[in-house]
């Protein structure tokens, strides 16, 4: 109802609203230049939106947030943004959600690295280990809480991560850097840029890292050490009004896990770990043409495939393939139109694992959609309603819809609020439709009964119905305060059922009692949230930020497996509540920067975490123009802490170490 | 919670009624406005205007150049309109073509900070007014830096610069201009 008014309100609107803007330019041009000073200036930029201008939740990680952190890589520099919350669960293991839900395939979060979606069709969700770029080349990282769906597509439901790397004219020249320390076994990185003409810039790196083993539950090794090594390029080429990027990265990874084997391997109850791999690669072209301030279309299409093995979990190969056409232009001088399409293809092939297996093995997957978004001022500068919806078809659930409406209101230059109505969906991975999975082991023989989940082409998608609204403050030219709140109204979420007739007895040694469950729509929740996020300057050497986050759920489930399912049954007990993040930026001279960052997440009750604070630090000194020296300390308050634990995959939860690691920075 | 649901609905129909009254009331009230890129087109007509170039260094017009890659659309809404008698010409150029025949050299801030500093170095000591809105342009030994404070537009020159250059600037500039360095 809210969205039709607004609908009917801005149409009727539309037509009172005098233009005050000067349109023609003949009229500006016989001004005098002193009355031209005291026009008042609008829309800043031709390509990006003002922070204060976007009707979103949304933060800003930038390169320099990146540098002063001391983050190493893309999860860990998320933990600077607000509502998000990240916890690591081995070296190279993390969950991530935004505003709840989260896991370690938390399925409600679009990742995407310039343009090119991470988020996995498989198993629903992001493999983190895979995601990773040359930090230095990373422009931005946009971080947008609440659903994007009515652009991004589906499973933008509880927000979606932007990381934007540099073009290749601002990666000029060489860089090398090296280091390491403690938990950060090594380091070494190096990238080059050049031009091959005026109009072309090329930069293409390398890298590598060593991360070490976590220490697991009673003093045991986890043996999860990373090594990872990965390499690129980026072209950008100009021609006149287009623009064409072509870029590529290939990857390798190798790392370990410990699985607690009880849990699934009935058979024998020992520690089982084991080492495995991943590589992968992926290439982008995209084409942009400028056609005027507010008129341009793009098209970008890409290849991604990664080979996954790991011994005791599984092994998998998946490819996938877009492309994607988008168009924005002006219409009746007070709307802003953009519309596209996007098709997305997905092939991948799963072997038969001791965990668990696909049925088929090998299946090709299409997604098609199309989207419409109109940016209405209402009023020149001070109101503006965005009205968007996007249509997906998927092969699992047929066509899914997903409306948005935002009211961004801008009363004067310190303080804008907003308002959203969203859609969004969560879509069903591969899995659920065709996994066989060994979920874990209830009781001990004679009455052992081994939980087997199995996936349903019955099962749909989870929906969304999001209320957001928001609020900014200028306070000062160096101070400025957001502030977000939503109410997340979820129907249709995952749930857990079993059918006791299809259960079937299992003579042997040990004898067991095979009992499937299946996958249902039948839960629901709410979630509601406060975000703050201040950011203060006092003087121009010193820079403060702050970010706190309140979250509340509430789960509706009959299963009667709610107790064991931390994704859906349980998911309020493993959200924190509060979420602090602070962090200082201060120079003490020109070549000597100190930062310090400090954390608080509150207890996790599902897995018996208590809340934790800590602390990272930088110290960077740069002895001349072209070098930086930096000394990191790592989660300095305590010796060790837990954050998180395996959802699905069994694996031994492991502490998060402290860490210090130095290293050097080489421009030239 | 099902209060905080139930304020957050209630805000958000407030707030809707709120902006529609004030579609109303501002509609009525008036002051000038335009976008940032319509203005630095006004503001680079009026320098033409008020520019003295050494004698023959202009032919039949007056060219304003800028770099390629920024494709700054809007300058052509000026482009064969007189000032001092000559009919301005826009030209898009990029580093390697020669800007001698330019009279003024506009680089958005689009443009890169490296292009920006090759530019400078290429027209250094050239009869070539050239302008920018990039942040600290003045540094770099650029002329004339348009400053957009989020609210208006406004201006500051380099004098030491633009003499060295052989170029004369209207005293009318100098006096509104925000800064003057080097006078």
């Amino acid at each position: 109802m809210p969205l039709l008014f607004l609908i009917s309100a801005s149409f009727f609107w539309v037509n009172f609203v005098s233009a005050n803007n000067i349109r023609a330019n003949a009229q500006l041009l016989d001004l005098p230049i002193e009355e031209l000073m005291k026009v008042q200036v609008t829309t800043a930029s031709r390509h990006s939106q003002k922070l204060a201008e976007i009707p979103a939740a949304v933060f800003v990680i930038t390169q320099d947030d990146i540098r002063r952190s001391g983050a190493t890589s893309i999860p860990e520099a998320l933990r600077m943004a607000p509502g998000v919350e990240v916890a690591r669960i081995g070296t190279d293991k993390w969950a991530i959600n935004i505003r709840g839900f989260n896991g370690r395939f938390a399925d409600k979060l679009q990742v995407l690295i310039d343009g090119r979606s991470v988020y996995n069709p498989l198993f629903s969700g992001v493999q983190w280990e895979q995601l990773d770029t040359f930090m230095e080349d990373i422009e931005r990282i946009e971080v947008i809480r609440g659903p994007g769906a009515a652009l991004w597509g589906a499973n933008a439901v509880n927000g979606v991560i932007n990381i934007i790397t540099k073009k290749a004219r601002d990666t000029q020249g060489t860089l090398f850097t090296a280091g390491g320390g403690s938990f950060e076994r090594g380091f070494v990185g190096a990238r080059h840029g050049g031009k091959i003409n005026e109009d072309t810039a090329y930069r293409v790196y390398a890298k590598g890292f060593a991360r070490d083993n976590m220490e697991a539950m009673q003093g045991k090794n986890a043996n999860d050490n990373w090594h990872s090594a990965r390499g690129g390029f980026r072209l950008d080429h100009q021609r006149g009004n287009d623009h064409f990027t072509l870029q590529g990265d290939i990857f390798y990874n190798s790392f370990g896990d410990t699985l607690s084997k009880s849990s699934f391997d009935i058979t024998n109850s020992q520690i089982d770990s084991a080492r495995g791999h991943n590589e992968g690669g992926n290439i982008r072209f995209r084409w942009d043409r400028t056609i005027s301030e507010k008129s341009a279309i793009m098209f970008q299409a890409y290849y991604d495939r990664v080979d996954y093995k790991s011994l005791i979990s599984n092994q998998f190969k998946a490819e996938s393939f877009d492309i994607d056409i988008n168009h924005r232009f002006p219409l009746f001088n007070r709307h802003d139109v953009t519309w596209g399409f996007n098709y997305r293809l997905y092939h991948n092939k799963i072997y038969d694992g001791a965990l668990l297996s696909f049925i088929p093995r090998d299946r090709i997957n299409q997604l098609f959609s199309g989207y419409i978004r109109d940016e209405i001022t209402l009023i020149p500068e001070r109101l503006k309603l965005t009205l968007g919806t996007r249509l997906d078809h998927n092969d699992f659930t047929g066509l899914e819809v997903q409306p948005n409406g935002r009211l961004m209101w801008t009363p004067n230059e310190k303080n804008s609020i907003w308002l959203a109505i969203s859609r969004a969906v969560r879509t069903p991975s591969r899995a659920e439709n065709d996994v066989l999975f060994n979920y874990g082991t209830q009781g001990k023989p004679p009455f052992l009964t081994v939980l087997q989940l199995n996936g349903s082409p019955h099962f749909n998608s989870e929906k969304l119905l999001a209320y957001e609204a928001g609020y900014r403050y200028q306070l000062a030219p160096q101070a400025s305060i957001d502030i977000a709140a939503f109410y997340n109204d979820y129907s249709q979420l995952r749930d857990l059922t079993f059918d006791p007739r299809l259960g079937s007895f299992h003579a042997g040694i040990p004898s067991y009692f095979l009992l499937p469950i299946g996958l249902n729509n039948k839960a629901s929740g709410q979630t509601q949230g406060v975000e703050v996020s201040v950011d203060w300057q006092p003087h121009e050497k010193w820079r403060l930020q702050g970010n706190y986050s309140f979250l509340t759920m509430q789960i509706h489930s009959e299963s009667p497996f709610r107790s064991l399912d931390p994704t859906t049954g349980s998911a309020d007990k493993i959200t924190p509540q509060h979420n602090m993040s602070f962090r200082s930026h201060y120079d003490l001279s020109e070549k000597l920067q100190f930062n310090l960052w400090m954390r608080y997440v509150s207890n996790i009750s599902f897995y018996n975490i208590p809340d934790y604070v800590t602390m990272d630090a930088k110290l960077i000194f740069k002895p001349t123009k072209n070098v930086e020296l930096f000394l990191v300390g790592q989660n300095l308050f305590q010796e060790k802490h837990k954050e998180f634990v395996s959802d699905f995959i069994p694996s031994l939860p492991a502490y998060i170490p402290q860490g210090i690691y130095a290293g050097a920075q080489w421009r030239f | 919670m099902t209060w905080f649901c139930i304020s957050l609905k209630r805000i958000f129909w407030v707030l809707t009624l709120v902006a529609n009254i004030s579609v109303i009331t501002s509609s009525f009230a008036s002051s000038q406005t335009a976008s940032e890129q319509t203005l630095i087109v006004a503001f680079l007509y009026n320098f033409l205007k008020f520019t003295e170039w050494p004698d023959g260094s202009i032919k039949n017009e007056i060219n304003l150049c800028t770099d390629k890659s920024s494709a700054f659309e809007e300058l052509k809404t000026i482009s064969a309109r007189n000032v001092q008698n000559k009919p301005i010409q826009i030209k898009y150029i990029t580093l390697s073509d020669s800007p001698e025949e330019c009279q003024s050299l506009f680089l958005s801030r689009e443009t890169s900070v490296e292009s920006i500093r090759e530019w400078i170095k290429l027209t250094q000591n050239q009869p070539i007014l050239i302008v920018s809105n990039i942040n600290g342009f003045l540094d770099m030994d650029g002329m004339i830096v348009l400053i957009n404070d989020g609210k208006n537009l406004n201006f500051a020159i380099n004098l030491e610069i633009t003499r060295n250059s052989g170029i004369k600037l209207n005293a009318q500039l100098l006096q509104i201009a925000r800064e003057v360095r080097g006078r």
